[in-house]
């Protein structure tokens, strides 16, 4: 279970792993995002702190980017429920308008394709949500998820030094199970941003930003022939109640809370402070119908969490940039069974993490070098009541990047770059001293006037020493065509 | 700036302010303890309650059934348990006569994280005689156009004395559907409300022209004819022992080599069909005849609730008398049926009475 807040986050980070596909240059480079300097990866309010009220400082330009990609994953290192393999398309449209005094505007849509191959029963799209609660038939079989996703987002400086922005967001997914029981799923995502920022000076700038959003997965299975369809709703990973009829209903509501502190400090022209903290609040709720129109709740689960990051950029002498990094990660989560007020699950998880790096600006060469060094530690307890599953986990993970840009021509740069790390301990799969190994490569082409290419490939590999012989493989590609104007 | 930090502050203290607290009570950590006694004060010889050692024990709650083994004491220690409310049947064969088992149950045993529920079964030797109904077929053969004719229910004699037929009942009680349910007493005046079919056997009760042999099936068909002919994955009741026949009906099918059980409903005009997944059956001896003010329980020789799922979606409505709990039915138009685990194997709980594993019918035979 304590693995699960972790899964969530990285469920979370899957899907807006394509919100985020603009920052190609330093995902190229190895992931390096404390030593490369980049237009998408500044400390500001924005790109760090997510606060849309820096929108209007931060892009200051018209830009329409246009991002097809696709994303695979594989192998048997996973959990009971996961599915085998994962195949994501997706196609992102991101249009920036600088409307002048009028503010910043964004305009962002997708559509994502989502295949989840083999997967144990499991009719829930994102299984492993921290809750204690799962829902299953008794057949192998494969999921296809589509839906289109749009957002905008605007922001204006209100009065002199203070600006105000806020997003809205909806996404709606449709899944559907390719053999019995034919689970069909309608997924609907509706998020908000709002935030304000105060700059009382040139050199630093403050917000705050407050981000609701709601996630409601319905699921429906219904007999295609006479036969009635049999669902199993678990509490917990060992007990579950079975529920039977032409067509079986379920539904689960997410709600989940941020509220965050950002603030950016220029303490010289070669050094850069940032740091945000965020404090989360959560709850899902597992609700069943009764009757024709009545539903009850079957179960409940509550999450919260902290999570505090300081980073800073340093330009000791020209060309050398050092970057620094810790935060402070804190998570709970309960789940109880609503009807007799039982607690089924909790869990908590909290760590420090840290990181620095150094990258050169070889000027002769026009060759950028970075390296990174990232330490993160993680204590964990679980505690399954109602499995009699009680574990107690503490793990080191250590993570290197490196990574190059080679600027070929004016026409032409090139990136590649390099990860390996290591844990004591998988939270997330559970397995033992667990090695990753990745390969990222990508280019920029300025082939054409007001618009830029660029590519993004990613390669991973997750091997644990224990259980052996198992590994899970990721493959990503995304190509970014970036119109200047339009 | 002030402003700025005093606002932030706020919301993070309001923020904070919507904290929940866990419930103080953790699931999976009951206790529950049954002991297992036969008592033999009824057998003529001195009261004791003798231990049922290493008697079966069905435990079922909400997350479905488990066999333990009683112990040398006639104990059942399971620690560790989920709250729910459970149900323990036990069962063993008599030391001595092999044709007796020895069972006792008790349900609605409410257990709770943190408490240690300790009970008693005093169990009974259950003397497999009379007429029971062992197996129920409902739910229609595996088929695309909703075809559910195929329908029969089959009595089983278990006892080793010949019993007749004469003037009894079988009836469909699903119409209470207000106040406690189909079959439920509703009026507490010791008879079941709500008949929706009732159909009798020939002649009155007492009289002794249609006899019932020992260990003999019998085949209540809705329609005695070879249902293959309709549809291919279903069965051939063509040779059923007895046909409802109403004959209010302008076209119910009547076998003339099947003996009829006729309609005593004239305001209902459809054949003796039941629910598919969920119904109330009941047989009587039709000394109370009179649907209208309820049947007396005290006429019934056996009864069954069925249904597709188990509590609490569900709630069974039978009065307890008859049966203290239902049996689970299979799948619609699956083509299995609900069989006793053994013929004739009645300890007025059904569902430990009824195989969990439905299975293709059986008609006439186990």
């Amino acid at each position: 279970m304590n693995k699960n807040i972790l899964c969530l986050v990285v469920s979370l980070l899957l899907c807006s792993t394509f919100l985020s596909a603009q920052s190609f240059r330093t995902s190229s480079m190895g992931g390096m995002n404390l030593v490369i300097k980049d237009a998408d990866n500044t400390f500001s309010l924005y790109d760090f702190g997510r606060n849309p009220a820096w929108l209007v400082k931060d892009e200051t330009a018209n830009v329409l980017k246009i991002i097809p990609g696709s994303k695979f994953s594989s192998g048997q290192y996973k959990r009971k429920y996961d599915p085998s393999e994962i195949s994501a398309y997706v196609i992102v449209f991101d249009g920036i308008k600088n409307l002048g005094e009028l503010g910043t505007f964004r305009g962002y849509t997708s559509y994502d394709v989502e295949y989840y191959d083999d997967i144990y029963g499991s009719l829930r799209r994102f299984t492993y949500g921290g809750d204690a609660f799962f829902l299953a038939d008794t057949n192998r079989g494969g999921f296809r998820y589509n839906g289109p996703t749009v957002n905008f987002m605007y922001s204006l400086e209100i009065l002199p030094g203070i600006y105000a922005g806020a997003s809205l967001s909806y996404q709606l997914i449709e899944g559907l199970k390719d053999v019995y029981s034919r689970a069909q799923s309608l997924i609907r995502r509706i998020g908000g941003n709002v935030g304000m920022a105060y700059q009382p000076s040139d050199n630093f700038s403050i917000g705050i930003s407050y981000e609701p959003n709601e996630l409601q997965e319905r699921i429906e299975s219904k007999s295609e022939d006479l036969l009635d369809v049999e669902l199993f709703l678990f509490r917990g990973e060992t007990y579950s109640f079975k529920r039977r009829g032409s067509s079986v209903n379920y539904k689960s509501k997410n709600l989940t809370q941020n509220f965050s502190t950002q603030f950016n400090y220029k303490v010289s022209d070669n050094i850069e402070l940032a740091g945000k903290g965020t404090y989360s609040l959560g709850n899902t709720k597992i609700i069943i119908p009764s009757g024709a129109i009545k539903e009850y709740e079957e179960g409940y689960a509550f999450f919260d969490g902290v999570d505090i990051q300081i980073v800073s950029r340093l330009e000791p002498v020209k060309n050398i940039m050092i970057g620094l990094g810790a935060g402070y990660q804190k998570g709970s989560s309960w789940s109880k069974h609503s009807g007799r007020e039982l607690l089924l699950w909790e869990w908590d998880i909290n760590g420090f993490s840290a990181g620095t790096g150094v990258s050169y600006y070889f000027v002769p060469y026009v060759l950028l070098a970075g390296v990174e060094y990232h330490f993160q530690n993680t204590k964990s307890d679980s505690s399954k009541y109602i499995d009699n599953r009680f574990q107690k986990i503490e793990s080191n993970n250590h993570l290197i990047k490196t990574g190059l840009e080679y600027v070929a021509s004016e026409l032409i740069t090139v990136r590649a770059g390099f990860s390996y790390g290591i844990k004591e301990y998988d939270l997330i799969f559970g397995g033992k001293d667990v090695t990753y190994t990745a390969v990222t490569g990508g280019a920029g082409l300025n082939l054409f006037k007001d618009a830029i290419i660029d590519i993004l490939i990613e390669y991973a590999l997750q091997k644990p020493d224990e259980p052996v012989n198992l590994e899970k493989s990721f493959f990503s590609g995304f190509i970014s065509l970036k119109l200047l104007t339009f | 700036m002030k402003t700025f930090l005093v606002l932030m502050i706020m919301g993070l203290y309001l923020f904070t302010g919507c904290n929940e607290q866990p419930p103080v009570t953790n699931d999976g950590n009951a206790h529950l303890v049954v002991v297992a006694l036969w008592d033999t004060a009824g057998l003529g010889n001195t009261a004791d309650f003798i231990p049922l050692q290493n008697a079966k024990a069905i435990i079922s709650n909400e997350y479905g059934i488990a066999v333990h083994y009683t112990d040398l004491h006639g104990r059942i220690d399971l620690s560790s348990v989920p709250s729910s409310v459970y149900g323990v049947s036990v069962r063993m064969p008599h030391p001595e006569d092999s044709n007796i088992m020895i069972t006792g149950s008790i349900t609605n045993l409410e257990v709770i994280s943190g408490i240690t529920v300790q009970d008693t079964i005093m169990a009974q030797p259950i003397s497999s005689s009379g007429i029971s109904i062992n197996e129920i077929y409902m739910v229609g053969p595996v088929n695309s156009i909703f075809y559910l004719f195929d329908q029969f229910i089959e009595l089983y004699n278990a006892s080793d004395s010949i019993k007749y037929l004469d003037g009894m009942m079988v009836m469909r009680f699903s119409s209470n559907t207000d106040g406690q349910g189909p079959g439920a007493d509703e009026y507490g005046d010791g008879s079941i409300q709500g008949v929706t079919y009732a159909f009798k056997f020939s002649g009155i009760p007492g009289e002794q022209n249609y006899p019932f042999y020992p260990k003999e099936f019998i085949v209540l068909a809705s329609d005695a004819m070879d249902h293959r002919s309709m549809v291919s994955t279903s069965i051939d009741l063509s040779t059923a022992d007895w046909e409802f026949y109403n004959q209010f009906s302008p076209n119910d099918v009547d076998n003339p080599n099947v003996p009829n059980l006729i309609n005593m409903r004239s305001d209902k005009t459809s054949d003796f069909l039941c629910g598919l997944t969920a119904d109330v059956i009941i047989v009587s001896s039709g000394v109370d005849s009179i649907w209208a003010d309820g049947i007396e329980i005290e006429t019934f020789i056996d009864g069954v609730e069925y249904q597709s799922n188990h509590h609490p979606q569900n709630k069974k409505t039978l009065d307890q008398r008859v049966d203290r709990s239902y049996v689970l039915s299979p799948p619609r138009y699956s083509g299995l049926s609900m069989k006793r685990r053994d013929p004739g194997l009645d300890s007025n709980n059904s569902l430990d009475d009824f195989s969990p594993d439905h299975s293709p019918p059986t008609p006439g035979y186990h």
